[in-house]
């Protein structure tokens, strides 16, 4: 899993981990029941404060996102949140926001902006087909 | 190198002044030699403390240029020095201290200074270090001087001849053979130093320390580590590392204890004057280099290599490790200087014989004025951040105090005026004032070495008290030691007077019972 | 001055300066200085060359004598209670010396000598991951290596608080990565409250993740004290662009204001929405807000 804190973001560190680590979740980069790296080295590794990384690992765990067995580590939590579809569409949210901005630069309208948009689903989804024939 | 060549000055200067009796001039030729060595050591040992070797060495200018102009400025400043020396005998000393013969004198110094001149830079190149530097300069030649005489003599022994043509010659006209072999081992030093300065890489810019080759290093330190304490608890540490860095003293007083060694048995087996001549001169700059080298890298050393500061972080109070540093330096200096000397005389004399004789005073004098030399030697590396600042405020210092006691012997000779050439200190009365108060000459001697003891003591007292200050205080606030030098110099310097006067006073007593 | 948000049991402060005054020749004097470090936080000391810095650290560790104000480290006076302060704490100065004639090994058990609670086994670690050779002499170190021998020395002595001082200058990248890292690691490596690590710095950047709180000090005083989340959600930058000329307003809400061609550029201290409000008024063509690093916040707060 990786990490990308951005110091610029203005949003506390923690923050930035718990959101990133639910959204590893939600997507399945992390799977249910799967070992979280441990305080230390993912502090070691993201250069940052490890009290920093225990506070993030304390909200995940009040937020029912991951649980601490004693001995072995912090682990994804098996349930299936409600949560997960509403975080995927969040992130697929930003990335449309952005293409609709470049839309706007480039001076598409919202009716061609639209059809394009469906003709590159179609596009992917013969793609796929053409992939599965054998 | 300015307040060096400024500090030799005064010292030629004071001295004459302050020295009276029949070896004043022998004396003041001697602090002479011993300062222009110094003096010839800063040319490049400036460049090495102040780090400025590398940015000398990039400077758009050829070596060779470089090297003359050093040369030249070092010269000038020789000579200069030289001039004042002779001016201040010629002018200063009166009476018994002046020369017999004032060229010779002149000849005799020019000798050592062209010796200083020639091979002092290459040393200190090779050494980067001052006291080796120092060390060397003094130290080469006659050990140079020794291996020749053995091989002369050695080549006579297998030739079988009873008297070798060239040791006659020697014998008869060293007048011509020491200059000429001064001459030769000058002009071959000059152009190695040369040398090493055209080809001085960039490598070797760093000033280094005071060491053994590795070679004697290593049998040498598995045997220290079995008398000394590993670095087991703190103060087994402190201790340890003291004595490390007490190490330059411990190979300094080891070479010339072996210069002294080697010229003793070369006395034992061909008399000559020269060899005496060499060997009276080794022992006495060992009783002088002892202290010296002692005191000056106990806090100066540590101060160059910057870690005062670390070591003043340990979780020990700086009131411990200043008082265990103090306590090794002293010990090193005792037992190098005073302690193996002694039981070198007294191997030969015993007690008795020592009090009755003239040498008496001369080591009463030694014994008393160590400790507080020693304390002033001290002080200067307390304020010093290198060993050479720390050479050249100890030289300051001791000028102002001979100058503080040359003055007050002045006002003192004014009151008991016709005892004013009579200094009893080298004219070993002392057992005449015994026989004068009727109390054995032992007894006497005892009560001295007590009374003045305690004087001595309170002047180390005053003047560690000031280290200790000065040792926790990392910067060195100029005032401040400007205020404590005249403190030390004032105190050292009367008290020096206070018992000159004693001696002044009961020697014109005992004369007067004398004459009854 | 806005200060951090201490929401504090009674814990004594680690570091504890208030109104340090220290008159120190002509420069590096600390005029009025206050500051606290609370236990198992990772404190930043910030300032730009000769604003007092090192004077200030020296007066932590009892090498230099407050002229007025007091200081106090595990809430002891470090001159009267010298040694219980000093056997508490580790100090990397700036320019690591050690003595010539030992190797790592013989330093090494020097410094442990003075300790009782050394860690051999974090330091054969910490060897093993530096790869520095226990015979090599100190004079043959590079100055990364001395650094590292340094930063060895001070953890595996176990202390409650770490003193760091410029630590990576002068350092190769990869170098200071690992410093920052074994800082994290083995020294953090006990209970969060008995490892407080106090910085002083200008390499910003290096330190960012692992800064809890700073304080910026400047001419002697403390300029700004904060807390590094807070810092970087207050301080802000915005950028507009316009169609015509930049207009020039006046934004008394911000710090700073850059105006060049079509673009404005305003750096703010809190005051974002007020002044994005204004902005918004004027009609730019594009509007885009930025939070800035530490090291963007200590250029803002000192020009």
């Amino acid at each position: 899993m990786l990490i990308q804190l951005n110091f610029k973001s203005g949003k506390p560190v923690y923050l930035q981990l718990v959101d990133q680590i639910k959204s590893a979740a939600a997507s399945g980069i992390l799977q249910s029941g799967e070992l979280l790296p441990s305080i230390r080295p993912l502090a070691e590794q993201l250069r940052i404060n490890r009290n920093t990384v225990s506070k993030a690992y304390a909200e995940l765990e009040s937020q029912g996102v991951i649980q601490t067995v004693a001995g072995k580590g912090c682990f994804v939590t098996e349930n299936n949140s409600p949560f997960k579809k509403q975080v995927r569409e969040k992130m697929l949210a930003e990335d449309v926001d952005a293409a609709i901005v470049q839309a706007h630069h480039l001076q598409v309208d919202d009716d061609d902006f639209l059809a394009l948009v469906r003709e590159r689903l179609e596009f992917f989804k013969e793609r796929k087909n053409a992939d599965r024939k054998p | 190198m300015q307040t060096a060549f400024l500090v030799t000055v005064a010292a030629v200067v004071v001295g004459s002044f302050s020295f009276n009796g029949s070896d004043a001039s022998g004396i003041v030729a001697t602090v002479f030699c011993l300062l222009s060595a110094v003096l010839s050591v800063t040319i490049f040992g400036t460049e090495f403390n102040a780090r400025t070797m590398g940015l000398l060495l990039t400077q758009p200018v050829s070596r060779q240029r470089l090297w003359l102009e050093k040369m030249a400025v070092l010269a000038v400043a020789l000579i200069l020095v030289w001039l004042c020396m002779l001016l201040s005998i010629y002018a200063i000393i009166k009476g018994e201290g002046k020369p017999g013969n004032f060229f010779e004198l002149a000849g005799a110094t020019f000798l050592p200074i062209l010796i200083a001149f020639c091979s002092a830079p290459y040393f200190t190149l090779v050494c980067r270090n001052f006291i080796g530097g120092v060390a060397f300069t003094l130290i080469f030649p006659w050990a140079l001087f020794l291996v020749l005489m053995f091989l002369a003599w050695l080549g006579a022994w297998m030739t079988s001849q009873p008297e070798p043509w060239f040791a006659t010659a020697f014998e008869k006209h060293p007048d011509y053979f020491i200059p000429l072999l001064g001459l030769i081992y000058c002009a071959v030093m000059y152009r190695t130093g040369y040398r090493l300065f055209l080809n001085f890489q960039e490598a070797e810019v760093q000033a280094r320390e005071l060491s053994l080759p590795v070679a004697l290093e290593n049998p040498l330190a598995s045997l220290v580590k079995k008398i000394v304490p590993g670095y087991t608890g703190p103060m087994a540490s402190l201790i340890r590392k003291e004595l490390q860095v007490q190490r330059p003293t411990f190979i300094v007083a080891g070479a010339l204890a072996a210069l002294i060694i080697c010229s003793r048995i070369a006395l034992m087996v061909h008399e000559s004057e020269v060899m005496l001549g060499v060997t009276i001169a080794a022992i006495a700059v060992y009783m002088m280099c002892a202290p010296f080298i002692a005191g000056v890298v106990s806090m100066a050393e540590e101060r160059n290599w910057g870690t005062v500061g670390w070591q003043l972080t340990f979780p020990i109070s700086v009131w411990k490790q200043s008082l265990v540093k103090l306590v090794v330096t002293y010990l090193t200096a005792v037992f190098l200087g005073l302690v193996i000397p002694l039981i070198v005389i007294l191997a030969k004399n015993s007690v008795t014989n020592l009090v009755h004789g003239d040498f008496a005073t001369v080591l009463a004098v030694w014994l008393w004025g160590y400790l507080p030399v020693l304390s002033l030697v001290v002080f200067a590396s307390s304020v010093s951040n290198n060993t050479m600042r720390a050479t050249v405020v100890y030289f300051g210092l001791l000028i102002a105090t001979c100058g503080v006691f040359g003055l007050a012997m002045l006002w003192v000779n004014l009151l008991v005026p016709d005892s004013i050439h009579h200094y009893p200190v080298l004219s070993g009365k002392l057992y005449l004032w015994s026989q004068a108060w009727n109390i054995p000459p032992i007894k006497f001697w005892v009560y001295m070495m007590l009374g003045v003891g305690s004087l001595t003591v309170a002047l180390v007292a005053l003047i560690d008290t000031m280290v200790l200050q000065n040792y926790r205080n990392q910067e060195i606030n100029t005032r401040r030691l400007w205020i404590q030098s005249s403190v030390i110099a004032v105190a050292v310097g009367c008290s020096a007077a206070v018992l000159g006067a004693m001696v002044v006073f009961i020697n014109s007593y005992g004369a007067v019972f004398n004459n009854r | 001055m806005p200060t951090g948000n201490h929401s504090m049991s009674n814990e004594t402060p680690i570091i504890e300066i208030n109104h340090l005054v220290r008159k120190y020749g002509r420069a590096d004097a600390v005029n009025d200085l206050s500051l606290r470090v609370m236990p198992g936080k990772c404190y930043g000391f910030f300032g730009r060359n000769g604003a007092g810095k090192t004077t200030t650290i020296k007066c932590l560790l009892n090498l230099l004598q407050p002229t007025s104000g007091v200081v106090r480290v595990f809430g002891l006076d470090p001159k009267r209670d010298e040694v219980a302060v000093k056997s508490r704490l580790a100090y990397v100065p700036d320019a690591v010396a050690f003595y010539p004639w030992m190797t790592v090994r013989d330093t090494l058990d020097y410094m442990a000598s003075f300790r009782p609670n050394w860690n051999r086994q974090k330091e054969s670690e910490l060897l093993e991951r530096f790869h520095l050779d226990p015979a090599k002499k100190v004079t043959a170190l590079s100055k990364g290596q001395k650094t590292q021998l340094a930063l060895v020395g001070a953890i595996c002595a176990e202390p409650e608080l770490l003193v760091l001082d410029e630590p990576t200058s002068g350092l190769d990248p990869i170098v200071r990565r690992e410093f920052i890292q074994t800082v994290i690691g083995a020294y953090q490596d006990a209970e969060p409250g008995r490892r407080t690590v106090f910085v002083s710095t200008h390499l910003i950047t290096e330190f960012e993740g692992l800064i809890d709180e700073f304080t910026i000090i400047e001419n002697g005083s403390a300029a700004l004290t904060l807390e590094a989340d807070v810092a970087r959600s207050r301080y802000k930058k915005i950028r507009a662009r316009f169609t015509g000329a930049a207009p020039a307003v006046d934004f008394p809400e911000a710090k700073h204001i850059r105006r060049e061609g079509r673009e404005l550029e305003l750096t703010v201290n809190g005051g974002s929405d007020a002044v994005l409000q204004q902005l918004q008024r004027l009609n730019p063509e594009a509007l885009t807000t930025e939070a800035l690093t530490l090291e963007e916040i200590f250029v803002a707060a000192l020009k």
